[in-house]
């Protein structure tokens, strides 16, 4: 109370004059400065500063640390610098670089690396090895089918009564990642892969989305790039599939590991290919 | 049968194509990335305080690391060798940022950073928290409150002034005397 301390933080005329004087530009540009690290954007550069000033600016930068929630990394940001790490790695041995240099992955090499968007990436690039065909070219609107008629094999995924009706069901094997979705035509599925980079996509249900946890892509429900995808990715590839005996089952690409399990395929009811 | 198989599960998929490789980069990344990201970010974030920069010099910092991974070895840890790296890399960012010189860099970057950089003794890095809650404590109550009022608590400079029972523009005045304030606590490293 009234100490030469508190006197020191009241704004008074004197603060105007002498060789410490400050200025409103002063007040107006720091006040700029902090204004855009609210907003989380890159400040405009202070021009040539003193030392003090700098370290005025240093006190702002870390104090907005401090704003809670403000130093964390998004979880975006996070899974997108480990893909661009996965990719520095594997530019290091030559092999592996000049398959990047041509646009396709390793899914050896990926896998070898063991994270998780890089481990999601491979089992993608299991699905991506059918469609490098469709991922070089520019996004479009058109929708593929993963594998053609005579060139896979037939495998059943689930129970027709394990999906209810607008449910969706994602399943695994060897050589394909996908989704069922139990649709009000029929079933249909879909591959679980980002078209982006083949990362594994996850089922939204809240958003009726799938969602890529590698650069955010989203996809709605019918695989076609959705509302909050940074890029319009190229629609998802369409997966056939059929009901039968109360299966449904996906056509898929024949497994190098077994022979003749292609299951019969002369009556394909509720088969659906749009 | 064929609808048993279909559900093979991701994680046993995942086992039975990784081949036991003796070759470990992809530990070290772990290593070097999984641990390290969050203290690294929080470090750069506060000494330019905001996303999109912290973002850009986290991944150049990472990216770094990774191509240089082999100069890590003498480090005594991962950790402070990749404090390090982003020492570095802020002082370059500071340098066009600023357009000081260099010793005036010094004083910046010892700032929050204690112990030498020599090799042996890792450097001890205080959590930006912890500096921030030391510098308030010293601070004058006008001063600590308007900082709370505009970085703890994250408020307008509108929401600042009726909070304080002063005008805008004194709230302008008031921050900037602050966190000048501030900035030379932070310097004598009170």
């Amino acid at each position: 109370m009234g100490s030469h301390d508190d006197e020191d933080n009241l704004i008074s005329p004197e603060d105007a004059k002498g060789p410490n004087a400050e200025t409103v530009e002063q007040y107006l540009r720091l006040h700029d400065h902090i204004e855009r690290l609210r907003e989380d954007k890159t400040p405009q550069k202070p021009g040539k500063v003193t030392s003090e000033e700098a370290r005025t600016y240093q006190a702002a930068a870390l104090f907005r640390a401090a704003t809670p929630g403000a130093a964390e990394p998004s979880p975006a940001f996070a899974s997108s610098l480990r893909t661009r790490l996965e990719h520095e790695i594997g530019a290091s041995s030559p092999a592996r670089a000049l398959r990047a240099a041509r646009g396709g992955v390793s899914r050896r090499g990926l896998l070898a690396g063991g994270l998780g968007a890089a481990a999601a990436a491979a089992v993608g690039v299991a699905v991506g090895s059918t469609i490098t065909h469709e991922s070089a070219k520019p996004p479009g609107s058109w929708q593929t089918t993963l594998i053609g008629d005579g060139a896979g094999m037939w495998l059943a995924v689930a129970t027709v009564g394990e999906i209810p009706l607008g449910g969706v069901k994602r399943f695994a094997t060897d050589a394909v990642v996908g989704f069922v979705r139990h649709t009000s035509s029929g079933f249909e599925a879909l591959s679980g892969a980002c078209t982006h980079m083949g990362c594994l996509l996850s089922w939204n249900a809240g958003a009726r989305t799938f969602d890529c946890p590698c650069h955010g892509g989203r996809f709605n429900e019918n695989g076609k790039a959705a509302p909050g995808s940074p890029v319009a990715y190229s629609p998802l590839p369409l997966i056939k599939a059929k009901v039968e005996a109360g299966t449904v089952w996906v056509y898929i690409a024949k497994s190098p590991m077994e022979d003749a399990t292609t299951t019969p395929s002369n009556n394909p009811n509720g088969y659906r290919n749009p | 049968m064929t609808l048993r198989k279909a559900r093979i599960t991701e994680n046993n998929q995942m086992r039975a194509d990784k081949p036991p490789e003796p070759e470990r980069d992809s530990d070290r990344l772990q290593r070097l990335y999984e641990d390290n990201l969050h203290v690294i970010y929080r470090f750069i974030y506060s000494k330019v305080g905001n996303r999109e920069e912290a973002e850009d010099l986290t991944s150049q910092v990472f990216i770094k690391a990774v191509r240089t991974i082999d100069s890590a070895r003498g480090a005594a840890s991962i950790q402070s060798w990749l404090f390090q790296v982003a020492r570095t890399t802020i002082a370059d960012h500071w340098r066009s940022f600023y357009q000081l010189r260099a010793h005036s860099l010094d004083d910046l970057l010892e700032a929050g950073w204690e112990g030498p950089a020599e090799s042996g003794a890792p450097p001890r890095i205080e959590p930006p928290n912890d500096r921030v809650n030391r510098i308030l404590e010293r601070l004058p109550d006008h001063y600590r409150d308007v900082l709370i009022c505009r970085f703890l608590q994250n408020l307008s400079i509108k929401e600042t002034a009726l909070r304080m029972g002063l005008s805008e523009a004194n709230v302008k005045v008031l921050q900037f005397r602050a966190l000048k304030k501030a900035g030379r606590l932070d310097l004598e490293g009170l």
